[in-house]
């Protein structure tokens, strides 16, 4: 099973529309709310290179924003 | 100032600027919401789409409007968290 976090913060529409897709999907998924969680807001800063939120990492492989078609592909869905 | 006092706030900055507020409401509401939220919470409006320290001095350009819309719109025809869009 691949290893998704998904940097959000609660006002964030696209960080609602990125969690829906992925529960929909019924992919687990790791919710880290930057808006709380300061250390992970610079992590998310250093491997997406800015400040926005929803940021997804896949396996490594980071997803700046719903992406909906790489969101597929990195994840293997139809 | 409450929701409807943003948003009219909102949209005239986004006419003098040649661009507009999203036509979707439901997008519009939620990032009014996280705004006054951030104000409440921080005493700035705040993009809510962008983790906030606390500190002014390096939250500073998150201010909505922040300080990467102009290009976000120009380069995407939104802003990062899709308050404001390209001017018909």
């Amino acid at each position: 099973m691949k290893k998704v976090k998904v940097y959000s913060t609660p006002a964030c529409p696209f960080c609602t529309m990125v969690k829906r897709f992925l529960k929909e999907h019924g992919i687990e998924f790791e919710d880290i709310n930057v808006q709380e969680d300061f250390e992970a807001a610079q992590e998310m800063i250093r491997i997406s290179g800015q400040t926005g939120v929803p940021v997804i990492e896949i396996d490594g492989e980071v997803i700046i924003g719903f992406d909906e078609p790489r969101l597929k592909k990195v994840l293997g869905i139809k | 100032m409450n929701k409807e006092e943003l948003r009219k706030l909102s949209e005239k900055y986004a006419k003098s600027k040649g661009f507009k507020l999203n036509p979707n409401e439901q997008i519009v509401d939620v990032i009014l919401e996280g705004l006054l939220k951030n104000e409440k919470e921080y005493g700035y409006r705040y993009c809510p789409c962008r983790p906030v320290s606390g500190d002014l001095d390096e939250d500073r350009d998150k201010i909505c409007p922040c300080k990467w819309h102009k290009d976000e719109i120009k380069e995407m025809g939104h802003c990062h968290c899709n308050l404001f869009v390209k001017g018909d």
